[in-house]
């Protein structure tokens, strides 16, 4: 373990900020896990530390990862990947709170913006839309049926939280929303979201205005989830959305599968030429992780996959063989091992995978979504990369 | 008719007076019988009248698919043709129901057949129907004339395209608001060239476009055609075309108005709206400016029934549209119009009977919407007023005593205010002061939907004054066992109770039990109750099916969804596995 973090620091050692070394303090307590339903609060956890991927003490924990309670006050118990990223610098880190001597630091940045873009070019990975993540199914009732009734603030409170928990200009999240509350019919409320968009002169520059309810299911879940594409303004925080909904149910998964995997989907998208200096950074963090896939058994091998299926377009398959050692039997074991994959059922009827299209296609289209085992998926446009 | 003949042997006195009503005068007395409940009461005196109502039954009503069985029903009305089934639990269109949850009609539908029913009539409300039982029930049932689906899931246009195709007799199409697979909007195209036997055709809420040509044929040919209500694809235009050829239209939804018209196509709507004399329902109307709505206003003079809840209509527009309909009764909007718009209607609809106003969108902080002076403005303007549902982000006590005080004739008082446990803004007391103004004043009050901060005292006083209640929906309110005690205890005609995240637990629910027996159904969800509460209540009841809804991950001892009905039937033999019944 020390021998890679070694190296892991030895890597991103350079854009270590201070400021996180001292919110890096060690603290078991909010390295607790806790089981909340999705959307519940954990009213007692602190804000300000960061996720932990490979500390020392998630070997403890059953699905390798630490839950931060600080990007969205409302939202549940389990956090994953994409609270890593950086408000309002726009950056993806991999940080790595509690004491943990893997110290990659908050503002490390992996993939730093394009250049001229600035943030813009991960295209949504801005500060505006990542850490506000509303809950479309959040139930504070669960834990806190007994202070709702008695007392009128906490509603207000937990709402009034989110744009404190704002990272200063980043735009309001939506409010804390209660299953089936308030009670009005998901057909009006699609219809509604449908009708307002397309009246023009109504434009109002709101963010969310409306929502779109398309139903998830999840391979194995006794119950399907409805997720609004319309809170989410870009597929990290759907994929957080998601991952919040199902992490009762992925229990021994690695929960950062969903959101890597659509976030380097994104990357992907955004046409991201891998010439430049980040691109061995992606594979260098490809590396990392695939290291670490020893230690973690196979839940970060679906990490791995999506790293590569997209660095992969991106630079000559030379190339890639000769940097990472890796081959075809490798890839086809990893892409046995993954776990979930995130698809979704276009207008056509056509099972496709999430990521591949730019968000505002992709909301339009998009009728359904599965997260369905990664056995399966490998008849989606997986060819490619066995074909290396 | 096959009813048991005069003179047959009766223990009961009563009897030997039945025996002796001629079974003619008996015939044609029980045919004008329409009300379910006379008819339960008739079959109640004695033998020969239970006899003679079961065989003269035509239609009847479920409330509950799950309170009976479909061999009970075929067994004891052996000759009905119109049936109306209700399934799910009310919250289950907010989401709080899990999928696969039941109330299939499937099941219902092989024993109609099977007793070879003469099925005409099928009204469903949150069941689920698939395919297969659309086009099972196309061909099993020749004489089969109107299907109206509602809130149903489980079905594509599929299943629609097996109606069109395979009933020959049908006169009415009624899809609204369901959880439909829009595959396509080829199905319309399925009704045979020869078929006009049209009289209701209702796909306002399919999203696919259909084929405007077999539509406009079938408009045509349909001369019996009544309500027609078209889906957003019909343009202006279009709808122009369906006027011409359906001026005996009682009810209209229209498609989209989106694009401008030439003036040449503006005039020739007006004129078609003009020969809609009879319209008296509108609806539709989404995506419409000020400008598309003055060619309706011919229409307008004898409409009954305004529905803009799908338009965002502001309040100059919808004055501008309610000078024009003097006879309005029945008015839907969303808060869109803002208080403004509602001061409107309290000015121009004197005889305004039903308002519902809408949220147009439920996830942002909007500055508009309405607020509690439009309704006040409505109350003033509207002394008729007895059904309301109002969806509002603030509200006070005294404005709703106001409005009971000038509305004393409520019978559906439906109050939302959009943030849980919210007190009265002006005083920050509870809501509790309105709520019971209205069950005070509203003698003939049957149905209520409360909310905002609320106590214990606003339930003791529904249960003491509220007593014509038959339907409580509760969200976010009360403060311990003893209000939803109150309510079981008094509310003496009371049949649906729906309460959800209130701190009601074992005590509130066993306090009710000898209730149950008279209510229809009683959800619970995210309350206190245990599941030994649940467990003791079966135990007390065994008649009631009490069922629990466990949830992956949640606590085992909690019963979070709880819902408790009475049947005949027994425990349900389809009841999926999360579904526990005790």
């Amino acid at each position: 373990m020390e021998r890679s973090s070694d190296k892991l620091s030895s890597s991103t050692s350079s854009t270590l900020s201070s400021e996180d070394e001292k919110s890096c303090a060690l603290n078991l307590k909010e390295t607790e896990l806790r089981l909340g339903l999705p959307g519940s609060q954990s009213p007692e956890r602190k804000p300000g530390l960061g996720v932990s991927l490979f500390g020392k003490d998630l070997e403890d924990m059953t699905n390798g990862f630490s839950p931060s309670p600080l990007k969205n006050p409302v939202s549940g118990a389990k956090r994953g990947f994409s609270d890593a990223i950086d408000g309002p610098t726009g950056k993806w880190v991999v940080s790595t709170g509690n004491g943990s001597e893997v110290d990659l630091g908050k503002g490390a940045a992996l993939f730093s913006p394009r250049g001229g873009n600035g943030g813009k070019s991960l295209g949504g990975l801005d500060g505006k839309s990542n850490t506000q993540l509303p809950c479309p199914s959040a139930t504070p009732t669960i834990k806190e049926a007994s202070t709702v009734p008695q007392s009128p603030k906490p509603v207000q409170e937990k709402k009034s939280q989110i744009p404190a928990a704002n990272e200063p200009g980043s735009a309001p999240a939506a409010k804390a929303q209660v299953v089936g509350w308030p009670p009005i019919r998901s057909f009006r409320k699609n219809t509604m979201a449908s009708n307002l968009t397309k009246n023009s002169d109504e434009a109002e520059g709101k963010a969310g205005f409306g929502c779109l309810y398309v139903k998830v299911s999840m391979d194995g879940a006794p119950y399907l989830r409805k997720v609004d594409l319309k809170t989410c303004k870009n597929y990290v925080e759907l994929s957080s959305a998601l991952e919040k909904m199902f992490s009762c149910f992925t229990i021994g998964t690695c929960p950062l599968l969903l959101c890597l995997s659509v976030s380097l989907s994104l990357l992907h998208t955004h046409h991201t030429t891998f010439n430049t200096p980040t691109h061995p950074i992606t594979l260098r963090f490809c590396r990392i992780i695939l290291m670490h896939a020893e230690y973690k058994s196979t839940k970060l091998t679906g990490v791995l996959f999506w790293c590569l299926t997209h660095a992969r377009g991106q630079c000559s398959s030379h190339g890639l063989r000769r940097q990472d050692g890796l081959n075809e039997s490798c890839l086809r074991d990893l892409l046995h091992d993954s776990e979930y994959v995130l698809t979704y059922e276009d207008r056509d009827g056509d099972w496709m995978l999430v990521g591949d299209v730019p968000w505002g296609m992709f909301t339009d289209s998009c009728r359904r979504l599965r997260i369905m085992k990664g056995s399966e998926a490998i008849g989606l446009g997986m060819s490619n990369i066995i074909s290396i | 008719m096959d009813p048991k003949g005069k003179g047959s042997p009766d223990a009961s006195g009563l009897a030997r007076v039945g025996s002796t009503f001629p079974d003619e005068v008996m015939q044609i007395v029980l045919a004008l019988l329409n009300s379910h409940r006379d008819r339960s009461s008739v079959s109640l005196v004695c033998k020969n009248w239970y006899d003679a109502e079961r065989f003269s039954r035509t239609h009847v009503f479920i409330g509950n698919c799950y309170s009976v069985s479909p061999e009970i029903v075929t067994r004891r009305f052996p000759n009905i043709r119109k049936v109306t089934l209700k399934g799910k639990p009310r919250f289950a269109d907010f989401n709080l129901v899990p999928p696969n949850w039941g109330a299939d009609i499937r099941s219902w539908l092989l024993v109609f057949a099977a007793r070879n029913l003469c099925l005409e009539e099928l009204r469903l409300k949150r069941m689920t129907v698939s395919d297969e039982s659309l086009k099972f029930l196309s061909l099993s049932f020749p004489n089969f004339k109107a299907l109206s689906l509602l809130h149903c899931d489980g079905f594509s246009t599929d299943g629609l395209a097996a109606i069109a195709t395979h009933c020959m007799n049908l006169a009415e199409l009624d899809i609204q608001e369901n959880d439909i697979n829009d595959k396509s909007g080829s199905w319309l195209s399925c009704f045979p060239e020869n078929f006009s036997s049209l009289e209701v055709l209702n796909f306002a809420n399919l999203r696919n476009e259909v084929n405007f040509e077999a539509l406009d044929r079938l408009v045509s040919r349909c001369k019996s055609l009544k309500v027609l209500k078209v889906n957003k694809n019909i343009s202006a235009e279009q709808l122009k075309r369906l006027l011409v050829h359906a001026p005996q239209l009682t009810e209209l939804g229209t498609g989209t108005f989106l694009q401008d018209l030439t003036s040449c196509q503006y005039s020739e709507l007006e004129s078609a709206f003009n020969k809609c004399k009879n319209l008296k329902t509108l609806s539709g109307l989404s995506e419409v400016t000020a400008l598309h709505l003055t060619p309706l206003y011919p229409a307008c003079t004898n409409l009954i029934f305004l529905n803009l809840s799908y338009s965002a209509l502001k309040d100059v527009q919808l004055a501008k549209l309610l000078v024009r309909c003097p006879c309005l009764r029945r008015l839907w909007v969303l808060e869109t119009v803002g208080d403004k718009g509602l001061e409107a209607v309290g000015s121009n609809c004197p005889m305004l009977e039903d308002l519902r106003v809408f949220p147009a969108d439920t996830f942002e902080d909007i500055a508009h919407g309405v607020t509690e002076s439009g309704f006040v403005s409505v109350s003033y303007g509207c002394p008729r007023l007895r059904y309301v549902l109002y969806f509002c982000q603030q509200m006070t006590n005294a404005a709703v005593a106001t409005i009971v005080h000038n509305c004393p004739n409520f019978t559906h008082f439906r109050l939302c205010i959009m943030n849980p446990c919210q007190p009265d803004y002006q005083t920050n007391e509870p809501m509790d002061k309105a709520f019971c103004a209205v069950v005070k004043t509203c003698a003939k009050l049957q149905r209520l939907a409360v909310s905002g901060l609320l106590t214990d005292v606003t339930f003791e006083s529904i249960g003491r004054y509220a007593k014509s209640l038959k339907t409580l929906s509760v969200a976010f309110a009360g403060s311990s066992d003893w209000g939803m005690q109150c309510v079981l205890g008094g509310c003496p005609k009371l049949r649906k109770l729906e309460i959800r995240d209130c701190p009601f637990g074992n005590a509130a629910l066993l306090s009710g039990f000898k209730k149950y027996d008279s209510l229809r159904s009683l959800w619970m969800s995210d309350c206190k109750v245990t599941m030994n509460g649940c467990r003791l209540l079966a135990k007390e009841r065994p008649w009631l099916n009490v069922e629990v809804m466990k949830e992956e991950g949640s606590n085992e001892s909690r019963a979070n969804k709880v819902y408790v009905y009475r049947s005949v039937a027994g425990p349900r033999r389809d009841a999926p596995p999360f579904v526990l019944t005790l």
